[in-house]
């Protein structure tokens, strides 16, 4: 019952991916024996130290950092002692003179009992820490989206400004090609078009798929990639009617772009590619990034290399909670210099 | 010979797409062969004698536009296996489109990278389509081309192979034969490898192929087929 109770502890902190279920149950039946048969023949004080090592040697088969598990071991060993405590307590205050053996055995239950409820309780609370997290960064996102708005809008507006002063001269400008058409001058008619071209385009306007969600993050996200990075370029095949929630896709294409900006910054090349494509049910995201240095992995995820790394490497837990419910994949991938993240998203076309 | 043909009513677009073309079998020395169209009616009737195996289709034609060609090649004349890149002024692009399944989308002006990018997509396509499945067991001696391959099921000791026409079966297991498979089958349950140029559409549980073939993907095996997807989208 007690090494239920502990491995409930376990599963909720610990990393559970990639385990060996043969091996943890064979594990978990070694504790089993050594508490049923060894432990009851145990000195009493030594019986206190032995189950502080078994839930050591438990944790031992997770994944996770070894202070985090000490911390573990610790919250887990304490709430056992205190449970203990306080049921002898309770007990003596109930009847003092109660038959050994009774007391024994009541204690032992109550113990049971309180344990379950303060694994219960510390559940709850990292839930709600979760939860407030995840809140945060919902606003957090909240406020990028707002930014991307006010971004778009700006972009657009300009570009109309542009459209429509390009037809104010319209007149102005068809003369002036008249004129070099009538001398024959290719080479000035091909560098006047060229020019009313470029004044046609807004600087600010990396994608216009059509999409006011996806084009406003994005063009916000490339316009800061563009001051901070040399290399970057951008492609977005995707239908203008795409049904995704704009703050999901913020989540996931925010957090992402941010992390390979910072990354991308640091390097010489400073080079961010983001390819986004729609394809038989599936929304599929791109991008690559040049990175430099190492890369710090706890277990099979990505740490965070940025200084106050306990507020970031959220970002990407974040991303891998909505890339989940979409049912989709989130992979990240390193080779030599590059750094990409491919995620997958199951998103149905409407009829 | 690989065939391609251009169709837009851009008689310049048509000409700079051409040029590029040739610009890449000259730097690969591969040999094309190229028609070109400047409306949909032209095309369409040229599509009865005509095989082509890529495409560049402008979206905005005139009077039978880009999508509506592209649903005669695919409904009409029921012609999965021609790879149709668009050609487009503006990056926004309707649902509709996507229903046609085109390899790429380009945009006006055409870049010649881009115009690289999807010969050699479409080459690649071509490539694993001239292949050819053999099977023989059991004095059963067979071949079928992987392009006529929806999927291959297993049935107790026996695997089933699916075409647009008819179900071949040998004896055989499906563990036996995944190795030799190129990177467009994938194995999506434990009696099901399927072929993604057939896939109609995929969801996280079911993919539907080509002939409203609706079949399952197992538990075990999402995780994967969903990573296997992903790469194969991307290319290498």
């Amino acid at each position: 019952m007690i090494l239920y109770i502990f491995y409930k502890y376990m599963r909720y902190f610990f990393n559970t991916e990639g385990i060996n279920y043969v091996k943890e149950i064979i594990i978990y039946f070694c504790m089993l024996l050594w508490l049923l048969f060894v432990n009851p023949s145990l000195p009493e004080h030594l019986k206190k130290v032995s189950v502080f090592l078994i839930i050591f040697l438990l944790t031992w088969q997770y994944k996770e950092k070894f202070a985090k598990k000490v911390c573990i071991v610790l919250m887990i060993y304490g709430s056992y002692i205190l449970c203990e405590m306080f049921t002898g307590y309770l007990l003596l205050l109930y009847d003092q003179y109660m038959h050994a053996d009774t007391f024994f055995a009541g204690k032992a239950i109550l113990t049971l009992f309180f344990m379950y409820v303060c694994e219960q309780i510390t559940e709850l609370l990292a839930d709600c820490v979760k939860k407030i997290r995840f809140e945060l960064a919902q606003s957090e996102s909240a406020k990028r989206q707002a930014q991307g708005y006010v971004n778009q809008m700006d972009v657009m507006k300009n570009s109309e400004e542009r459209v429509r002063g390009l037809r104010h001269d319209l007149k102005h400008h068809l003369n002036e090609l008249m004129i070099l058409a009538e001398r024959e001058e290719a080479s000035e008619m091909k560098k006047y078009i060229k020019n009313m071209d470029a004044f046609m385009v807004e600087p600010r306007e990396y994608v216009s798929s059509g999409n006011m969600d996806i084009d406003s993050l994005l063009n916000l996200m490339m316009n800061i990639a563009k001051q901070e990075l040399d290399d970057v370029s951008c492609k977005v095949s995707i239908p203008r009617e795409l049904s995704i929630d704009p703050f999901d896709l913020n989540v996931i294409l925010g957090n992402l772009l941010d992390n390979a900006i910072f990354a991308a910054k640091k390097t010489p090349k400073k080079y961010l590619r983001v390819k986004i494509n729609y394809k038989k049910g599936m929304l599929f995201i791109y991008i690559e990034n040049s990175y430099e240095g190492e890369l710090i992995r706890e277990g099979a995820r990505y740490g965070s290399t940025k200084k106050d790394s306990t507020m970031h490497g959220l970002g990407l837990e974040n991303v891998r909670f909505v890339v989940g419910k979409y049912d989709g994949n989130l992979e990240l991938k390193n080779d030599k210099q590059l750094f990409q993240a491919k995620a997958v998203l199951y998103v149905p076309a409407k009829e | 010979m690989y065939r391609i043909g251009i169709c837009d009513d851009e008689k310049n677009t048509c000409m700079e797409i051409e040029k590029m073309i040739c610009e890449y079998a000259k730097q690969n020395s591969v040999e094309f062969t190229i028609s070109t169209w400047y409306t949909g009616e032209e095309l369409c009737e040229a599509f009865v004698e005509t095989k082509l195996d890529l495409l560049f289709l402008d979206i905005e034609l005139v009077t039978i536009n880009g999508i509506e060609v592209g649903r005669y090649i695919r409904n009409e004349l029921e012609n999965h296996e021609i790879a149709i890149a668009y050609i487009s002024s503006k990056s926004s692009y309707a649902m509709d489109l996507f229903k046609i399944h085109p390899i790429d989308f380009l945009i006006k002006p055409v870049r010649y990278e881009d115009v690289m990018e999807i010969i050699e997509e479409s080459l690649k396509y071509y490539r694993r389509n001239k292949m050819i499945f053999e099977y023989h067991a059991r004095g059963v001696y067979g071949k079928v081309q992987y392009k006529d391959i929806i999927c291959f099921s297993s049935d107790n000791k026996k695997i089933n192979i699916t075409t647009p026409q008819s179900i071949l079966s040998f004896n055989g297991r499906l563990r036996d034969i995944l190795p030799q498979l190129p990177d467009n089958f994938i194995q999506i349950h434990q009696s099901y490898i399927i072929n993604i140029d057939h896939m109609i559409t995929c969801s996280y549980d079911s993919v539907t192929m080509l002939g409203n073939l609706v079949l399952n993907i197992s538990q075990p095996y999402r995780k994967e087929v969903r990573r296997q997807i992903s790469e194969f989208n991307w290319g290498d």
